[in-house]
C-alpha cells in the first residue's frame, strides 16, 4: 500500500527532525543541525512536494484525489492557470458568441410560425432594373393584392416612424402596419392584445402595443400598463398590449434598402395610410405576405404579378411581383459578413485550442522529472494519467465556464447596441452545442499535449524513467516533437490568416471612410426642412425656399449654402432617362436631382468641367451631368454647351461637369447623376435639403439657424440637423463594426499564438539547461546558444506564417465581396502583415529566451 | 569518506535492517550506517521511495507507533514473506560472493 502524502510528509518530516537531534547531539547548535538536517534531506523533501502528487490508494478514493492533487497542483502554478484559462476563456467565448449568432441567425428558421410561407413582396421595374433591383410596394398595390389574392392567407403593409413621447427626451420608434401583421407573425402578446381588424385606416383610433424591451426601459415594466394612456406627438394614445420579449420585429434596412425602419422599435401601431390619397406610383411600402399551405413561391407570385398587371394603367410603369422569402430577406445581407466573422472566431478559437495544447505540453513535459520520481515513489501509472487528466479537465472546465460568461457579457453587450444590420438579434441564444463543441476541442487539444510525454513516461520502467530523467540532456520524444511542431505550426498559421482577412478589411474600412465619394464633410452640416402645409402651389414653395436660403446664406458661420432635393447616400430618387439631343444616343437610366445654386460649393463636390448653376441662370434650362453620364453620352466631345433631355422633359443646356458622388451604399459604385436647376422642379415634393458649409469658429451658428427657420413659418427639430459626417458614419456603421470585431480577433490571436510559442520557447531553455550550460562552459557566447535555440523552436513557426500566407490569398480571394478599393492579393497588406505577425512572433521567442537565459553558465551545469 | 552503496543491494539491507526489529525510516537508515560500520551511505532520497516499494510488495508492513522521544513515528517491520525473501536473497548474494571469490580467487592468490 502507498502511504497518503500527508503520511509521508509525516515520516520525513520526523526524519529531518530525528537526524537533526542527532547532529544536535553531535555539537552543533539547534539551527545549524536543523539547517543541516534539511540540507541533507533537501532533495527528499522536494520529493515529498512532488509525492503529494504522487498519491495512490484505494480505487475509490482515486478520482477524487486526483482531483484534489490537480487542484493543488495547479494552485501552485497560479501564471500558467492564469494563461491557460483565459486563452481558453477568450477562444471558446468568442467561438460560442458567434457560433451560436450565426446559428441563430442564417441557420434557425425565422420564429414565425409557418415562417417558410411568410414572403416580403417586391415589385419589379424592369426598365430600372439594371440601376435598382425592385422596389417596394405602392399602396395601391397592397390594397390589391390584399383584396384580391386567392393563394394569400394575409398580406400586411409595413412602415416605420418616430413620434415624439411625453416625458420622454427620445423619441419613440415605431412600426406601423395593418392588423394582419400579426396574423402573419402569428405572435401571441405578453399582455393585453393586438390590433383588431378594424383597426385601421385614416380612422383608426391610436393606440399602441409596446416591445417587451420598451416596455421594460421606457415605462418602466409596469405591470398595469395596458390600458394605460400615453400622449405621442400630442395625441392620446393607448397601450393595448405589450409584445413578448424573443420577438424579433424587421428594423433598419431587413426588408430591402429602400425601406429605412428605425434600428429598433419601441412601439407598434396602426397604419393611419389612406390609401385613396396615395400616389399610384409611390413606391414605399413594404409588404409581408402569408401564402395558404401548399401554396409554392411561382404559384403566388404568378397570382401577385396578375394582379399587378390589372395597375399598369395606374401606375403607368411596368411592373412585375417579386416574392423573397421572409428567411433570405432578412439574413442574405448579412449572410457573408456573419460568414466572415464565423470563420475569423473559429481561427481565433483554433489558435487558442493550438495554444492550449501548447502549454500543457509544455507543463508537462517539464514536470516529467516530478512524474518519474513520482513512479518510482510507487504512484501507479493510472493515477498519474488520472491526475495529468484531472488537470486538464479542471483547466478545460475552467475556461469553458468563463468563455460562456464572456459570450453571455459580449450578447448582452450587442443586444445593448443592436446594430441595425444584425438581423435577429432578439432571438439569438448561446447554443449549448455550440459550446460543448468549442469546449470539446480544446479539451481535445489539453489532452493531446498532457498524454502524450506521460505516454512515454509510462512505457518506461519507473526507476528506468528516473534515471532517464536525472540524467537526459535535452532529449526529445520523436512524437512529443512532432506535436509540439504541428501546434506552434498551427498556431502560426491560423494567426497569419486571421491577421491578413483583418488586414484586407481593415485597409477596406479605411479606404471607405477616407476616399473621395464627391463630398465634403468636415464643417458641412445638413438641415430637412418639411415645408409649411400652407405652402401648396410649386411658385410659393420656391419662393419661400429661396428666400430661406438668402437668409441662411447672410447668416455669420455659414460660408456657403445650397439646397437639394436628396442628401449624398440618403438613397436614390427620381430615377428617368436621359437623352442627347444632338445625335441618337438615349435611354441612360439616372437619378436625377433637383439643386441650388451654390450647392456644389457648399457640399464640397468637385467641378471636373464648367461651372455650378449661378444666380445667372436662373429661368433658363441648364444643367449639371457627372462625369461618368459625360463618358457615356459624350464618349469623344466636350459635354459642355450640349443639350440633353429629360424623357418626357423639354431640353436643357449642359453648363458643367460633377465629380462622382455616391448616392445609396457608400462602397458601391456612384449612380449617374444629372442636375437641374431648382428653378425648373415642378414637384410639389414637402421635404427640402440644405447644405451648410460652416466656419470653424462659429458659435451659435446652429441656434441662429433655427430661429431663420422658425422666423419664416417652418420647423426644424433638432433631430433634422445633422453633419454630413454622420450620414458617412452611419454608411460605414457595419463595416466598422466588422473590421473592428476582426482587427480585434487578429490582435488577440497573435497575443494568444505568441503567449504559447513563449511558453514552448522557455521549455525548450530549461530543458536543455545542463546543454546550454556546458556549451556556454566550453566559450560558447550566451547570444551563440540563444541563437541555436530560437532557430530550433522557430522553425515550425516560420513554416506556419508561409502556410498561413499560401491560406491567406485564398481567403483574399474569398474575400473579394466583402473588399473595397484594395485587391485580395495587394502584396503590401499581405507582405505587411506577414512581416508583422513575423516580428511580433521573434519578439515574443527572444524576450522568452533572454528571460530564460538569465542564467550563468555554472548555474546551469549545476541543473543537472 | 563513506562508500556509495551498491547497486541492488538496498532492497536486501533494509530487509535486513529490519529484521532485526521494529524500525522506523530513520532508524533503518541509522541500522544500515551500522551494520557496515559507518563504510555505507544511503542517499536519503532513495531510502524511502525503496520502503515503500517493498511494502507495496508486501514484504514489509508499516504501523503508527510512538518513538523514543515520543514523537508519532511510522515503523517498519518485516512481513513472513519479507522473512522468506530475505533468506532467499541473502543466499542468493552468499552464492555470488563465493562465485566472484572463487573467480577472482586465483589473481588475489
Amino acid at each position: 500500500m502507498i502511504p497518503s502524502p500527508d503520511e509521508i510528509e509525516e515520516e520525513l518530516r520526523y526524519h529531518v527532525e530525528a537526524r537533526a537531534a542527532d547532529l544536535a547531539r553531535r555539537g552543533r547548535t539547534p539551527q545549524q543541525a536543523r539547517r543541516e538536517a534539511q540540507v541533507e534531506f533537501g532533495s527528499v523533501v522536494r520529493y515529498v512536494e512532488e509525492g503529494r502528487e504522487a498519491k495512490g490508494g484505494q480505487q475509490s478514493r482515486r478520482m477524487t484525489a486526483g482531483f484534489a492533487t490537480a487542484w493543488r497542483s495547479l494552485c501552485r502554478s497560479p501564471l500558467f492557470v492564469f494563461v491557460a484559462v483565459g486563452t481558453l476563456a477568450f477562444g471558446i467565448g468568442v467561438a460560442t458568441l458567434v457560433g451560436s449568432l450565426a446559428r441563430s441567425v442564417l441557420l434557425v428558421p425565422v420564429q414565425y410560425p409557418d415562417a417558410e410561407r411568410i414572403y416580403n413582396a417586391r415589385l419589379v421595374a424592369p426598365a430600372f432594373a439594371s440601376i435598382q433591383a425592385d422596389l417596394p410596394v405602392s399602396a395601391l398595390h397592397f390594397a390589391t393584392w390584399r383584396q384580391k389574392c386567392t393563394v394569400c392567407e394575409a398580406v400586411t403593409l409595413i412602415d416605420g416612424g418616430a413620434y415624439r413621447l411625453a416625458g420622454d427626451s427620445d423619441r419613440i420608434r415605431t412600426l406601423e402596419v395593418t392588423p394582419e401583421f400579426f396574423r402573419i407573425i402569428g405572435t401571441k402578446v405578453q399582455a393585453g392584445r393586438v390590433l383588431r381588424s378594424g383597426e385601421v385606416g385614416p380612422m383608426a383610433p391610436r393606440v399602441a402595443m409596446l416591445t417587451h424591451a420598451a416596455w421594460r426601459t421606457r415605462l418602466d415594466a409596469d405591470p398595469h400598463v395596458v390600458g394605460r394612456s400615453v400622449t405621442l406627438d400630442e395625441e392620446p394614445t393607448e397601450i393595448i398590449g405589450v409584445l413578448p420579449e424573443r420577438l424579433s420585429l424587421p428594423r433598419g434596412e431587413q426588408l430591402g434598402e429602400l425601406m429605412q425602419f428605425p434600428p429598433a422599435i419601441d412601439m407598434v401601431l396602426p397604419s393611419r395610410l389612406d390609401v385613396a390619397q396615395t400616389r399610384p406610383a409611390g413606391f414605399q411600402w413594404s409588404v409581408l405576405v402569408k401564402v395558404r399551405p401548399g401554396v409554392t413561391q411561382a404559384r403566388a407570385e404568378e397570382e401577385l404579378h396578375a394582379l399587378t398587371g390589372q395597375l399598369a394603367a395606374a401606375t403607368r410603369v411596368d411592373l412585375r411581383a417579386r416574392l423573397v422569402p421572409l428567411q433570405q430577406q432578412l439574413t442574405g445581407g448579412v449572410q457573408q459578413p456573419l460568414q466572415w466573422l464565423t470563420i475569423a472566431a473559429a481561427l481565433l478559437w483554433l489558435i487558442a485550442c493550438a495554444n492550449f495544447g501548447t502549454l500543457q505540453l509544455a507543463r508537462t513535459a517539464a514536470r516529467r522529472k516530478a512524474l518519474a520520481i513520482h513512479a518510482t515513489l510507487g504512484a501507479s501509472r493510472r493515477d498519474l494519467l488520472w491526475q495529468t487528466l484531472s488537470e486538464n479537465f479542471l483547466l478545460v472546465a475552467a475556461g469553458g465556464l468563463a468563455g460562456l460568461g464572456l459570450a453571455a457579457v459580449g450578447l448582452w453587450q450587442l443586444r445593448l447596441y443592436a446594430p441595425a444590420f444584425v438581423p435577429r438579434l432578439e432571438e439569438v441564444v448561446l447554443h449549448p452545442g455550440v459550446w460543448a463543441m468549442a469546449l470539446g476541442v480544446a479539451a481535445v487539444a489539453g489532452m493531446a499535449g498532457t498524454v502524450a510525454p506521460w505516454w512515454r513516461m509510462a512505457r518506461l520502467e519507473a526507476s528506468q524513467a528516473l534515471q532517464l530523467e536525472s540524467r537526459r540532456v535535452g532529449l526529445e520524444d520523436a512524437g512529443e516533437r512532432r506535436l509540439r511542431q504541428t501546434l506552434l505550426f498551427g498556431a502560426a498559421a491560423f494567426s497569419l490568416a486571421l491577421a491578413s482577412v483583418a488586414a484586407l478589411l481593415g485597409v477596406s474600412f479605411a479606404q471607405v471612410l477616407y476616399s473621395d465619394h464627391g463630398f465634403a464633410r468636415e464643417q458641412i452640416s445638413t438641415l430637412q426642412i418639411s415645408t409649411p402645409a400652407a405652402v401648396t402651389s410649386g411658385e410659393a414653395r420656391r419662393d419661400l425656399h429661396g428666400q430661406l436660403l438668402a437668409t441662411l446664406r447672410s447668416l455669420p458661420g455659414v460660408m456657403a449654402a445650397g439646397s437639394t432635393n436628396r442628401l449624398p447616400l440618403q438613397g436614390e430618387t427620381y430615377v428617368g432617362s436621359v437623352g442627347r439631343v444632338s445625335g441618337q444616343k438615349s435611354g441612360l437610366v439616372s437619378n436625377w436631382r433637383m439643386v441650388s445654386p451654390g450647392y456644389f460649393a457648399a457640399a464640397g463636390t468637385q467641378l471636373r468641367a464648367g461651372r455650378e448653376f449661378a444666380e445667372s441662370d436662373r429661368g433658363q434650362r441648364v444643367a449639371v451631368i457627372s462625369e461618368r453620364v459625360a463618358r457615356e453620352m459624350f464618349p469623344n466631345a466636350s459635354p459642355l454647351g450640349q443639350m440633353i433631355f429629360q424623357q418626357g422633359g423639354a431640353a436643357a443646356r449642359i453648363v458643367g461637369v460633377a465629380a462622382e458622388v455616391k448616392a445609396k451604399r457608400i462602397d458601391a459604385r456612384a449612380p449617374l447623376l444629372v442636375y437641374l436647376p431648382d428653378w425648373l422642379n415642378t414637384a410639389t415634393t414637402p421635404k427640402a435639403y440644405y447644405v451648410l458649409k460652416l466656419a470653424g469658429d462659429a458659435p451659435n451658428v446652429i441656434a441662429n439657424i433655427q430661429e431663420v427657420v422658425a422666423g419664416l413659418g417652418m420647423e426644424l427639430p433638432a433631430d433634422r440637423i445633422a453633419p454630413m459626417q454622420r450620414f458617412v458614419e452611419q454608411a460605414t456603421e457595419a463595416r466598422r463594426w466588422q473590421s473592428f470585431t476582426l482587427i480585434g480577433f487578429a490582435v488577440a490571436g497573435v497575443f494568444i499564438a505568441c503567449l504559447g510559442l513563449a511558453g514552448v520557447v522557455t521549455l525548450q531553455v530549461n530543458r536543455r539547461t545542463a546543454e546550454v550550460g556546458m556549451k556556454l562552459a566550453l566559450g560558447a557566447t550566451r547570444r551563440q546558444a540563444a541563437r541555436a535555440l530560437l532557430v530550433e523552436s522557430l522553425r515550425p513557426v516560420w513554416l506556419g506564417l508561409l502556410a498561413g500566407a499560401a491560406v491567406s490569398l485564398i481567403l483574399g480571394t474569398l474575400l473579394q465581396p466583402q473588399l473595397y478599393n484594395v485587391s485580395p492579393h495587394d502584396p503590401f497588406v499581405l507582405l505587411g502583415t506577414t512581416v508583422v505577425v513575423g516580428l511580433e512572433v521573434l519578439a515574443a521567442a527572444y524576450l522568452a529566451v533572454f528571460r530564460a537565459m538569465r542564467l550563468d553558465p555554472a548555474q546551469a551545469l549545476r541543473a543537472e | 569518506m563513506s562508500q556509495p552503496i551498491m547497486q541492488g543491494t538496498l532492497d536486501l539491507l533494509i530487509l535486513k535492517a529490519v529484521s532485526l526489529g521494529e524500525q522506523h525510516g530513520y532508524g533503518v537508515l541509522l541500522r544500515i550506517e551500522q551494520l557496515s560500520g559507518g563504510e555505507w551511505a544511503i542517499e536519503q532520497g532513495a531510502l524511502y521511495p525503496a520502503l515503500y516499494r517493498l511494502e507495496t510488495k508486501g514484504w514489509i508492513k508499516s504501523d503508527w507507533g510512538t518513538s523514543d522521544n515520543n514523537r508519532r513515528a511510522k515503523f517498519y517491520s518485516l512481513t513472513t514473506a519479507g522473512r522468506k525473501q530475505l533468506r532467499l536473497e541473502a543466499e542468493n548474494w552468499r552464492r555470488t560472493v563465493a562465485l566472484m571469490d572463487l573467480a577472482l580467487g586465483s589473481e588475489t592468490a
